[in-house]
């Protein structure tokens, strides 16, 4: 039993004894890559949503609804947008710290 | 399309940063400016490696679906009996997992380790993993717990705190994954977690226990 908990102390303390390096090879290739990706994709998605929802039936209802959608599109982008950000800069910091 | 080019693209991001940091803990391979160094072929070996450890566990869920439905059947859904089939085949998931696991690190440094090297090498470890295994899910639940603190949140500090929560789950299996290979492959040293003089994994030629 002693040596699972060995293990795991072990392994924690592999993170927060490199927390800066962890990071910076774990979390951030992610806000890198995938943040501006997941913002186009949302983007990408949306626009197509406002095009079907467009050319479709009743438009007082659907102008609801895109105006629902791109509020929610805005907080999704700007925030993995505000996310990355950070991400870059924190990198930069620390890259020549 | 789009939701597959999105996982795919997130799969490739998520094998080169696990492969980047086995090697940087096993191997203290340096960081690079923005993003890890691209290790191409260690990378698919990785990937090949976690498509055939998949393959191996295919059996091992049709034959817990299989026991599940016979349980079901023969006890009339007897809380206790499924309980206890639940907790025999998770103890069995995590023991297998873990006793495999070390060759997904020797794939990152492109070492050739077989499952049978990797089954020898964790001999006698069994009851650890098992409880390795139930320290781990304890852990996810409380940050389970902790994010649920932040519900009433703006969405934006709950979103942050669920990626930050996941993420510490997700380094923290795959340091689990670096020590086990590290410790039972290479015979590096554990050391307790409140030691001073722990900044990362030991080197095998500094070792002192």
């Amino acid at each position: 039993m002693s040596q699972a908990f060995k293990l795991l102390s072990h392994a924690i303390w592999q993170v927060f004894g490199n927390f800066t390096s962890a990071f910076k090879i774990t979390a951030l290739p992610f806000l890198i890559i995938c943040a501006p990706i997941f913002s186009l994709r949302t983007a990408l998605k949306y626009s197509f949503e406002k095009h079907r929802k467009s050319s479709e039936a009743d438009p007082f209802s659907s102008v609801l609804l895109i105006k629902q959608q791109a509020q929610q599109f805005a907080e999704q982008t700007s925030f993995y947008l505000w996310l990355s950000i950070p991400g870059i800069l924190v990198t930069i910091a620390v890259a020549f710290w | 399309m789009a939701v597959h080019s999105w996982y795919t693209c997130y799969d490739c991001c998520g094998l080169l940063v696990i492969v980047a940091w086995h090697r940087f803990i096993l191997l203290e391979d340096s960081t690079h400016f923005l993003l890890p160094k691209f290790h191409g072929r260690q990378i698919l070996s990785y990937m090949w490696r976690v498509i055939l450890i998949v393959l191996l566990f295919i059996p091992f869920y049709l034959a817990y679906f299989a026991l599940a439905l016979i349980f079901v059947d023969v006890s009339q859904f007897n809380f206790t009996a499924l309980s206890l089939l639940a907790f025999a085949s998770t103890c069995i998931y995590y023991v297998l997992l873990y006793r495999l696991s070390p060759i997904l690190p020797a794939a990152a440094l492109g070492n050739k380790l077989s499952f049978g090297e990797a089954i020898k090498a964790t001999k006698g470890t069994t009851f650890s993993f098992v409880v390795l295994g139930f320290s781990l899910a304890i852990l996810s639940i409380l940050f389970s717990f902790a994010e649920l603190l932040f519900i009433h949140s703006p969405t934006v500090i709950a979103i942050g705190v669920q990626i930050l929560f996941a993420w510490l789950i997700f380094i923290i299996n795959l340091s689990i994954i670096t020590t086990i290979y590290g410790h039972y492959v290479e015979g590096r040293p554990l050391r307790s977690a409140f030691h001073p003089c722990l900044r990362r994994n030991l080197a095998p030629q500094q070792k002192d226990e």
